[in-house]
């Protein structure tokens, strides 16, 4: 399978007065062809930063990007074959549309920026575009402001497609909207990955979210990646002790549950990260280890790669527990557990 | 646009647009008109000199102390005083918008430089800075206007610099970058037509503005020579203010009451423009 | 917690009713009740009402809008037609709030500690130094680590977790006999809500507060709530005890709700979200029947006619609903 974007080794750093700001680590990591990954982490972990730099807005301090097996510049011509290669659907959909543009211009704007086709091909194209994310052609006359949150979203990922990329990024392209309408821009983003085998990048702090939508799952912790496998390994080994904290704070509406494992505190400044491992602070199994050595990446089986010094441990000792999931609670021996 | 087409119905229904608007009109008519009214020129010694207001119907301002018609020097200097105030205003806006565009765009050493150049024109007394330029250079109405355009950019590209600076972390000017969209294309036909209503707004003020520096060069005779400006007007009255002061109050009233009604339609344009701010 | 029903609750809203300018209706006939020590979720998505009903409680409400018929009563004192003065005297006393944006919700260039204080002086007779050692108090009750040193720490200084922590201590500062939050873990990580949730489970409890806690999210009111509220398009469609409404939904929103929550993998099963179609309606464009009758998979040519009326029914839960989903039992 090709791969349509393979990133090593990437370091994104920002100068602050404090010393340098590590938003991405190392983060070595790749998209096939047609497949979802699915990247999670919270605010501040380096996600938007990665992305950011796979579609050319920020510029990577060191590593690569190549994206479909050819690393691009930021001359012209680069840009716009990187635009041929990758697209990307942003967050806030009022702000990533501009609002004195009627629809049916922005979701032609790429086309007339790549000199695709005649005014009259164009049109027939936008209309074409318009109808498979669900827009029907009176809403190319509107301006952004007169469509609703989900609407808006629809012309993002119109727009997205309209130079037919191999992936997709998409950067918590549905946590700004509400959950019924989420469901529709879901569905659609899976309907035009089906319809297209396009790629997706699918960025979100919402672990649910991306189980429900991943091939293949990616966690990110301060700038690195702490766990990466198929997304079913990922959700239900949870081989990861960080990963483990992010299933457990999912509040679940089926069941209430009582007494869970909390992680404790915040996550660290990526100005001032700590030493060894990034996750050690509020890791309830940390050792003394972890504070020594930078855990890497590790195969652990069925394509699962975790970065933790004691990963078979952890989960040799919670295989029986995570199989009935979330139901199961329990108290680790040397963990360090908040409870109400 | 938003409702282009509208916005001159939107400031007439706005108290002081409608009564700035009025005002202008008024100004723009006489400039128009000037040559149908008083075709021999503002020039023209038409009859004795200095004529009190009302005491010759045939002359309703009456005469300068060289016997020229006031009302046919109002309605000439029209013409000049808002040509002179639109050019330089247009070309401050020119400047100002590029410097500050590539400002507020690129950021980084080419923002150091021209905020750097800015504030240096800026600490600079913008009507010395005028009278050097016209000394220098020769009165003319190019020079003046490019004297008046020179020291007035600043604050443009300031305000343009600001909403671009506020304008380029929006998510769709990323995404025009992500289209592989030119730079120039996201500057001009994606971010600026973004910033028009403040710009519009400042321009009113600058058009105002305009047109005092060139009725003070004038009174001063940096004025050009050759044209007949409410500022030379108002210079030629000078001479003979204890005696006749018409000369200089009916040229006065014709500059104030243009500037205020300017700055009217700015504060109107602003309300109109901006309507959030008018709900609060 | 529910079985106080004898007392009178803490704060009943009947048949509310909020208009925006020459009659444009926000939301009508809102009505819910909240007990001492009882957690109510009010749930609904953006622009159902649930955070407008928060203001009107508060009585904070944009002046262009305006309580055009109902009660809100709190302890069995009518607010709606109460002074502002001693409206203000009430909030932070016996009702408090707490927003979603904890940055926003507190000043920038006042420490944190001087912001509780300034609470704690204004409603009580304090000195300085007793208003202080309070505050320390109270930051140390919401969990911040290291209290005394946080007190002098700038707002910015402090995380997101840790800035909604000072927003509840100034909340629960007067011991207020109500806490509103609205969206309170909306901003916050997954992680970092989970432990607020927990911190207000816990001050709830040991406050006996009575406790509305507005949210979108209904894993979350799961978490937290006894009794859940669910509104759309400004009037409450469905009420009831959490667990029960949330096992077995009725009113076909909150089972569209609850579908179209991401659960599972598509990838490994298969399967679809079930999404609603359509959106909000707008408050000007609400049709005439029952706002949720466009949307609605159940809709039936009554459904248009009127809006459906309040109809209680067993297990203390309450539908507006001409044909509910699943079956009364």
């Amino acid at each position: 399978m090709s791969r349509v974007v393979e990133i090593t080794d990437l370091k994104v750093y920002h100068r602050t007065p404090h010393g340098p700001l590590r938003a991405v680590d190392g983060v070595t990591l790749h998209v096939d062809s047609g497949e979802t990954l699915g990247l999670v982490g919270e605010s501040g972990c380096g996600k938007s930063t990665l992305a950011r730099c796979i579609v050319g807005i920020n510029r990577p301090s060191q590593g690569t990007i190549a994206l479909g097996g050819q690393g691009l510049g930021s001359g012209r011509a680069d840009r716009l074959s990187r635009a041929r290669a990758v697209q990307m659907v942003f967050q806030d959909p009022s702000g990533s549309l501009n609002p004195r543009l009627r629809v049916g211009r922005i979701i032609a704007e790429p086309l007339i920026v790549h000199r695709l086709g005649s005014t009259a091909q164009r049109q027939v194209r936008v209309e074409d575009i318009a109808a498979q994310v669900g827009l029907t052609s009176h809403h190319l006359d509107r301006f952004p402001h007169e469509l609703s949150g989900g609407q808006r979203q629809r012309v993002s990922i119109a727009r997205a497609l309209a130079l037919e990329p191999g992936l997709l990024v998409c950067d918590e392209a549905v946590s700004a909207l509400d959950v019924s309408v989420q469901a529709q821009v879901l569905n659609l983003l899976l309907d035009v990955q089906d319809r297209l085998k396009v790629a997706l990048l699918f960025i979100s702090h919402d672990l649910s979210v991306v189980r429900y939508v991943a091939h293949r799952i990616a966690v990110m912790y301060l700038g690195r990646i702490v766990e990466v496998g198929p997304a079913d390994a990922v959700w239900k080994r949870r081989a990861h002790p960080y990963t483990r904290a992010l299933t457990n704070a999912i509040p679940d509406e089926q069941v209430r549950r009582d007494n869970i494992e909390l992680l404790e505190g915040d996550v660290p400044s990526p100005i001032n990260p700590p030493s060894g491992c990034p996750f050690r602070t509020r890791c309830p199994f940390a050792r003394a280890r972890c504070a020594e050595e930078v855990p890497q990446l590790r195969d652990r089986g069925g394509g699962l790669s975790v970065a933790c010094h004691f990963a078979e441990e952890i989960e040799q000792g919670r295989t029986a527990e995570a199989t009935d999931w979330p139901a199961a609670v329990g108290a680790s021996p040397n963990a360090s557990l908040t409870s109400a | 646009m938003f409702g282009r087409r509208f916005l001159l119905w939107r400031l007439a229904s706005h108290p002081s647009g409608l009564v700035g608007l009025t005002l202008i009109v008024l100004a723009v008519a006489m400039a128009v008109f000037a040559d149908w009214f008083y075709s021999s020129g503002p020039w023209t010694l038409a009859g004795p000199p200095r004529l009190w207001p009302g005491q010759d119907p045939a002359f309703p301002l009456g005469t300068d102390s060289l016997g020229r018609d006031l009302a046919a020097g109002l309605f000439h200097g029209a013409r000049v005083s808002l040509a002179v105030g639109i050019a330089a205003a247009a070309v401050s806006v020119v400047i100002g918008t590029v410097v500050g565009g590539l400002s507020g765009y690129y950021g980084g050493w080419l923002d150091d430089v021209l905020m750097r150049l800015t504030d240096a024109m800026q600490t600079i007394p913008s009507f010395l800075s005028a009278i050097a330029i016209v000394g220098i250079l020769g009165p003319s109405l190019s020079t003046i206007i490019f004297a008046i355009a020179i020291v007035s950019w600043p604050m443009i590209a300031r305000l343009v610099r600001a909403e671009f600076l506020r304008l380029r972390t929006y998510d769709f000017v990323q995404s025009c970058k992500i289209i592989g969209m030119s730079d120039m294309r996201i500057i001009f036909g994606q971010i600026l037509p973004n910033c028009m209503a403040p710009i519009i707004v400042a321009s009113s003020v600058l058009v105002a503005t305009a047109i005092i520096v060139e009725a003070s060069l004038s009174f001063l005779g940096l004025g050009d020579p050759n044209v007949m400006s409410w500022g030379t007007i108002l210079g030629n009255g000078r001479a003979a203010l204890r005696t006749a002061w018409y000369m200089t109050a009916i040229p006065a009233v014709a500059l104030v009451s243009t500037v205020l009604a300017l700055n009217l339609v700015g504060d109107a344009l602003n309300d109109v423009l901006n309507p959030r701010l008018k709900e609060r | 917690m529910i079985g106080l029903a004898t007392d009178a609750p803490l704060l009943k809203v009947s048949d509310l009713a909020i208009e925006y300018g020459k009659g444009v209706s926000l939301m009508e006939q809102v009505g819910f009740s909240v007990q001492r020590g009882e957690t109510v979720g009010l749930v609904g998505e953006s622009g159902c009402g649930k955070s407008l009903t928060a203001l009107a409680v508060m009585g904070l409400m944009a002046q262009n809008l305006r309580i055009s018929q109902g009660e809100i009563e709190l302890d069995g004192v009518d607010l709606v037609q109460m002074p502002d003065v001693d409206l203000r005297k009430l909030r932070g006393e016996r009702m408090a709030m707490v927003f979603q944006e904890p940055m926003t919700a507190l000043n920038p260039v006042m420490t944190v500690g001087a912001q509780v204080v300034e609470v704690l002086r204004e409603h009580r007779r304090m000195t300085r130094a007793e208003a202080a050692r309070r505050a320390v108090e109270l930051l140390e009750l919401v969990r911040i680590p290291d209290a005394a040193a946080r007190f002098s720490d700038y707002p910015h200084r402090l995380s997101g977790g840790m800035r909604q922590r000072v927003v509840i201590a100034i909340a629960i500062a007067c011991n207020p006999a109500l806490l509103i939050a609205d969206e309170p873990t909306t901003a916050l990580d997954v992680t970092v809500q989970a432990q607020i949730l927990q911190l207000l489970k816990r001050l709830q409890r040991d406050a006996n507060l009575g406790l509305l806690f507005i949210t979108h999210d209904l894993g979350v009111v799961r978490q937290i709530a006894d009794r859940i509220v669910v509104m759309y398009a400004g009037s409450v469609v469905e009420e009831g005890p959490v667990d029960a409404v949330l096992d077995n939904p009725r009113h076909p929103y909150t089972t569209g709700l609850l579908a179209a929550r991401p659960h599972g993998s598509f990838i490994e099963g298969g399967h679809r979200l079930a999404d609603i179609k359509g959106t909000v309606p707008a408050p000007h464009a609400r049709p005439t029947g029952c706002p949720f009758e466009p949307r609605c998979v159940n809709a039936q040519p009554d459904c248009r006619q009127s809006p459906p009326p309040r109809t209680a029914f067993s297990g203390d839960r309450a539908l507006r609903c001409y044909h509910p989903s699943g079956s009364l039992n």
